[in-house]
């Protein structure tokens, strides 16, 4: 039986991870211990990686853990999104459209959202970013990007 | 009408108005509104530097401002397959390196655009020229000395490069196949971090950017044998051409601008004329001359020449190197 | 005396007002880039630097330097008020700065900070002073054999980072290597684990995976916390380290800012090293040992003297043989190139009031850096009373432009994404960040140095061991392990007799 749910998932990642790096490791040169080729630290460290996974999967079945509370769906979801979302919007729409996204949607994700508080701090941002970043420091970022005519 | 077929006419109208703009734009005195640069390497970089230099000027001459974007990664690709999927309206130009036409086609499996078709030529902007220094412990003072050293002890010499495909690298190994001479070659990630063997002698030569190498030149950590171009540089007067002794040999960062490919003819004689302008602006060729690189200007048909000269060059090179990675 | 008479060369071309302004700009735009994470030195330099083509080369440099020292500071304000290290010298701040701000003591933490780094700055300005030629010569010592055991010697070191299971953290080490491999391999030119994306062919970048690991993955698990009570910060006690604070952080300080500066001369990744070292020290020497990763002030004093330590004496190889240590110094060295002054062995010959003004403003810039900080405490002690519903939409904001503007790219954006929601599972599954960033910044390095010094030894491993300073720090190395991994052994030990009872 599983007695530590923590460290069985760890030790599965880490097995995934290592065996992954290895097996795609196989499409380099290998060389030799004392002419490596770009495939050889990959391998020996995938290898690495894959053993302690097997080692922490066998400790999870020895010594006992807590059980792994249960996951934070709906902000990771808003969180990862909002930030996809900028990264979509930013080029096309600019700065400006993409930070309103990006802070209205994340704080969405928060139970104390309330909508005026929110869009004067997505404004506020807006502003403060595009005096800072592009009148202060000079990053080339569009304000408001080519699909609104800027 | 269906709310679908109504957002079709929509959109029809819509795109019917960006056409009518774009064709309008070309049409109308160019430039109307700023131009970008794209600069495919990090600001501070050499070519950054170079290209921040010329651009102020340039977009004096041309009257809208010249907005430098840096693209950096994957060997200068990134930055070029901007300009390779941009609009062919002269307002998104690529400062080009070698590594987008001439050597990353035979360095790089597959490339996101087409070295050959996806470009204009617009102009030769400058070299940048390479100087052969070895460690002072090495017994040699001329290229001659060299080939002799390395043929009487082959495969003990190291040269180092800031990086495979990159014109120290390639020199390097230009160098070898003109000899017939076995050097091994160690990699960096740049200049800098190569320094720091070649100062100490880990590493006995290397063929690197004139203005790097040269406070330590001139401070006796390095000695200096030869320049990569077949002219002298102003810089060193006294150092002669590697193609003294090797006639022929030519080796050296090769810079210049271009525009994506189908741009209006009118556009891009313009901003050659304009370009051309600022290679004699006494203040540019000041700062060129600081930095050790060498102006070039011309035609976009002597670009053209030049491009496919050096690229098979540089594809003889590679291949017989076998610098391709696997 | 000589050093007097450059000293005061120095003072002259230090202390006329253009300069004194430069300085000052200097550092206020670095701590400013410092804060805002993501933004790092290195952007804001290359953005600078042909503006500085109209300066004089001395007020240039000045400027250019001060931003660089001014941003390592501000860089230590985000990893303590909001668990955001934007440099790889600040993961370790992170580690237990931000665990103090939680407690209330984040005004401490941030005093903490610019006390040892006033220290460090002072100290390693001496010596960049009185020893920078003799010292150069040290940094020549080192081949890619040393460089390489070196990076044996950190690894080791990095294990003691970890304060929960010790396999897992040799796990997430691993992974980190792994990771940092990601791109084109320096020797070969193949591209690996990239799967064509020319994104990621130069690597993933340090500030993807710091900003997504802590950044996003500590949003969103603050949100989880949300639920009864939303106090995140307790309330903020007193804003200056008590006279017990300044006691347990006056031996940090020292070994720091002795560590930062000896590693900080090594131009191939010292500096890099310099905070992780003394983290790593300080939990093993400390008498609170146990109290490390849960807010120990040693924790802070330590690290972030070193690092300025570091970055002080990061100069000296820059400055006397031309080396760079790292890409802000590469600027530099361009900035100097374009104003006509070949860096190098000749600078201080032939460049005195450059290389004396230099060293004199770096002491000015960390004054004008404490004086500046010390009563910014008060006020970004105020942003932890902010409420987090509108702090963390606030905190995306800055790393998303942040990241964007490294590469100009939204692939990195989308990038940090993913490495967000990985630090969310992997903080779920008790893996601490912390080492794999390590072993992401080693890995690279150590596999470049002993590939290359193979290639250089034509295959011969005994290179490690025959080159008398390589084989010193494999010994260190081998040493460390036995101290790291022994209280592992003995709480088992007691553990196993524990359930024999």
């Amino acid at each position: 039986m599983i007695r530590h749910p923590k460290d069985f998932w760890s030790g599965l990642i880490f097995m995934a991870a290592g065996l992954a790096a290895a097996v795609v490791a196989r499409d380099y040169p290998m060389g030799s211990a004392l002419r490596m080729g770009p495939a050889y630290f990959p391998t020996i460290l995938g290898a690495l990686l894959a053993l302690i996974g097997v080692a922490v999967v066998i400790r999870s079945f020895v010594t006992p853990g807590e059980r792994i509370a249960g996951f934070a769906w709906k902000p990771l979801a808003y969180v990862t999104i909002a930030t996809i979302l900028f990264g979509v919007v930013v080029r096309g729409g600019g700065l400006a459209v993409a930070l309103v996204t990006l802070v209205m949607l994340s704080a969405w994700a928060s139970r104390s959202f309330r909508w005026a508080p929110t869009i004067a701090l997505a404004i506020g941002l807006t502003v403060f970013s595009i005096l800072v970043f592009v009148k202060t420091l000079g990053l080339t970022m569009t304000v408001l990007g080519a699909w609104l005519g800027g | 009408m269906t709310r679908a077929s109504r957002f079709g006419v929509l959109l029809a109208v819509v795109l019917g108005l960006i056409g009518a703009d774009t064709g309008l734009a070309i049409a109308q005195e160019y430039p109307s509104r700023p131009i970008q640069l794209i600069v495919p390497f990090a600001p501070g970089g050499g070519s950054d530097i170079i290209a921040r230099i010329i651009s102020p000027h340039l977009g004096k001459l041309l009257g809208q401002p010249v907005v430098i974007d840096n693209r950096p990664g994957a060997g200068a690709t990134i930055g070029a397959n901007v300009v390779a999927k941009a609009a062919p309206d002269g307002y998104t130009l690529l400062y080009v390196t070698p590594g987008v036409q001439l050597t990353n086609p035979y360095l790089m499996k597959k490339l996101p655009y087409d070295p050959v078709s996806d470009f204009a030529p617009i102009l030769p902007l400058v070299v940048v020229p390479n100087v052969l220094v070895v460690h002072p412990s090495v017994p040699v003072k001329s290229v001659k000395d060299l080939i002799e050293l390395a043929r009487a002890k082959p495969g003990t010499l190291n040269f180092s490069s800031s990086g495979i495909g990159s014109s120290s690298h390639l020199s390097g190994e230009l160098f070898k196949q003109m000899t017939a001479t076995r050097m091994t070659h160690i990699a960096y990630k740049g200049t800098g971090a190569s320094l720091q063997d070649l100062l100490t002698g880990n590493v006995q030569l290397a063929f690197e950017s004139l203005n790097v190498m040269l406070p330590h030149i001139k401070a006796g950590a390095l000695r200096a044998i030869a320049v990569t171009t077949p002219e002298r540089s102003p810089v060193l007067p006294d150092l002669p051409p590697i193609a003294d002794t090797l006639p022929g040999f030519d080796a050296a960062a090769f810079n210049y601008v271009s525009a994506r490919a189908g741009t209006p003819r009118p556009v891009i004689e313009r901003l050659n004329r304009e370009l051309n302008a600022v290679l004699k602006i006494p203040e540019v060729r000041d700062r060129f001359l600081s930095l050790g690189v060498t102006s070039i200007g011309g035609t976009p048909e002597d670009l053209d020449a030049r491009i496919k000269r050096e690229s098979l060059k540089w594809k003889r090179v590679i291949e017989v190197s076998g610098a391709r990675p696997e | 005396m000589d050093l007097l008479a450059n000293l005061l060369v120095g003072i002259e071309a230090a202390l006329t007002p253009l300069n004194l302004f430069y300085c000052l700009a200097g550092v206020f735009v670095g701590t400013l880039v410092g804060v805002l994470p993501g933004l790092g030195p290195v952007a804001t330099i290359a953005m600078l630097l042909p503006a500085t083509f109209a300066l004089p080369p001395v007020s240039a440099l000045i400027m250019l330097a001060g931003i660089y020292y001014g941003a390592q500071y501000g860089g230590s304000t985000t990893a303590i008020l909001v668990n955001l290290p934007g440099e790889t010298s600040s993961v370790v701040t992170a580690l237990d700065g931000y665990q103090m701000a939680r407690q209330g003591r984040a005004g401490v933490a941030l005093a903490t900070a610019a006390i040892g780094s006033f220290v460090a700055g002072t100290f390693a300005t001496i010596v960049l002073a009185v020893a920078a030629p003799p010292l150069a010569n040290i940094a020549l010592k080192f081949g890619p054999a040393e460089y390489f055991s070196l990076m044996v010697l950190g690894l080791v070191a990095s294990v003691v980072l970890a304060s929960g299971s010790l396999l897992k953290a040799i796990g997430m080490i691993v992974l980190g290597l792994l990771l940092g491999l990601v791109g084109t391999d320096v020797q070969s030119g193949t591209e690996r684990y990239t799967f064509g994306i020319p994104q990621i062919a130069d690597g993933i970048g340090f500030v993807v995976v710091a900003m997504g690991m802590f950044g996003l993955g500590e949003i969103v698990r603050n949100l989880e916390r949300e639920g009864g009570v939303t106090l995140l910060v307790r309330k903020v006690t007193n804003l200056m380290p008590t006279r017990a604070d300044v006691k347990r952080m006056v031996a940090p300080i020292v070994r720091g800012t002795l560590l930062g500066s000896a590693l900080g001369i090594l131009p191939g990744g010292g500096a890099m090293l310099a905070s992780f070292a003394s983290y790593s020290l300080e939990k093993k020497v400390s008498r609170h040992g146990s109290e490390f990763g849960k807010g120990a002030i040693e924790g802070v004093a330590g690290p972030e003297s070193a690092n300025n330590a570091g970055a002080q004496t990061s100069f000296i190889p820059m400055l006397t043989l031309g080396i760079p240590s790292n890409p802000v110094m590469a600027l530099m060295i361009g900035a100097m190139i374009i104003q006509g002054i070949q860096p190098g062995p000749s600078v201080m010959v032939e460049q005195p009031r450059l290389f004396w003004g230099l060293i004199v403003s770096m002491w000015i810039g960390n004054l004008f850096l404490v004086v500046l900080n010390l009563p910014l405490i008060g006020l970004w002690v105020r942003l932890c009373a902010v409420p987090y519903h509108l702090l963390y939409p606030a905190i995306l904001v800055f790393c998303a432009i942040g990241v964007y503007s490294v590469n100009n790219t939204e692939f990195d954006v989308y990038l940090m994404a993913l490495f967000g929601v990985l630090g969310y599972v992997f903080a779920k599954l008790e893996c601490e960040p912390a080492p794999m960033l390590l072993g992401f910044i080693l890995g690279p390095m150590m596999e470049e140095y002993l590939r290359r010094a193979l290639l250089l030894s034509r295959g011969d491993p005994m290179v490690l061991l025959v080159r008398p300073i390589s084989a010193t720090i494999l010994v260190m190395a081998a040493l460390a392990l036995i101290v790291v991994l022994s209280p592992a052994i003995r709480k088992k030990r007691q553990a196993a007799f524990a359930e024999d009872l």
